[in-house]
């Protein structure tokens, strides 16, 4: 066994985007490395695999399909930053589309996880958007 | 800012380094207003690579891969991008004005704001792809991949 319960095989293929010829780069990498974290916490119903198409990220053990998106604190909004407007609807696009979210802090200031947390609270994303870490 | 020519080769190369070790060795590339003007990129694996508001004029990235990286802003008009793989690339507000996209995988690639307008997408996989707000005028898309009802919309309002 590798990691989280996984063999090798299954923990690498946890990183391979199949919309991506199946390449694993450091981008699908984090994204596991999210995935399998909030599983172990219980926020995700495990064990959870990538989603074939290449559609989501994630399928879960409940058949739910699960997107990873990252906010970055470290740039202004036109330079790819975070905008509150703009990285909000990117959720609901992922949300309307069936999918949950799993949301990665990690390149985000406190400041603006909080605000996205007030602002997710007020559209009524509730457990449909985790946060991680 | 990185305007020295070796330099730029070098931290280039570091970052193609970093892109095939997933991370392990090398260091990413990641610097504001790049400007990688006249580069022949084409094929290279650059992903994750952050050059916002990077420049591209008479660049070429012909089948580069450029995923899960952040361009948003960046100056990639009339830019050869021909098969280039652009997996859930940041391209919020990028000038992409008559690029050649041609059989390009844009999936899940965010477009915010994104000038496209005269682009050459056909064949082009935009599943999935983030297009509130893009311009599209005269955009080329026959054959291109399109899934969602709001994307179909989108490109439907710049039909000719």
């Amino acid at each position: 066994m590798a990691r989280f319960g996984r063999t090798v095989a299954e923990y690498e293929n946890l990183a391979r985007d199949p919309a991506h010829r199946g390449k694993i780069t450091a981008k699908t990498a984090q994204e596991r490395k999210v995935g399998l974290e909030l599983e172990k916490r219980g926020d995700v119903p495990g064990p959870i695999i990538r989603d074939p198409t290449g559609a989501a990220e994630f399928i879960d053990a409940r058949g739910g399909k699960w997107d990873v998106k990252g906010f970055n604190s470290g740039f202004r909004p036109s330079k790819g930053g975070f905008d509150l407007g703009t990285d909000a609807g990117k959720v609901d696009k992922s949300l309307s589309e069936g999918e949950s979210v799993m949301l990665d802090t990690s390149e985000m200031s406190l400041g603006d996880i909080n605000t996205l947390k007030v602002e997710g609270a007020a559209r009524g994303w509730g457990n449909t958007v985790v946060y991680w870490p | 800012m990185i305007n020295d020519r070796d330099a730029l080769t070098q931290r280039l190369d570091q970052h193609r380094l970093w892109a095939a070790s997933v991370g392990r060795d090398g260091t990413q590339l990641a610097a504001e207003d790049l400007d990688l003007s006249g580069r022949d990129l084409s094929g290279q694996d650059l992903n994750g690579i952050e050059v916002p508001g990077g420049r591209f004029e008479n660049a070429t990235l012909a089948g580069a891969d450029l995923s899960g990286g952040n361009l948003a802003s960046a100056e990639l008009a009339g830019v050869d991008l021909t098969g280039a793989q652009l997996v859930k690339t940041n391209l919020d507000y990028a000038d992409l004005s008559r690029a050649q996209l041609t059989g390009a995988n844009l999936r899940r690639a965010s477009l915010f704001r994104a000038r496209l307008n005269g682009a050459v997408l056909d064949g082009a996989d935009l599943r999935g792809a983030y297009l509130r707000d893009a311009d599209l005028t005269g955009a080329s898309l026959t054959g291109a991949v399109l899934d969602d009802p709001e994307l179909g919309r989108t490109v439907a309002a710049f039909a000719p």
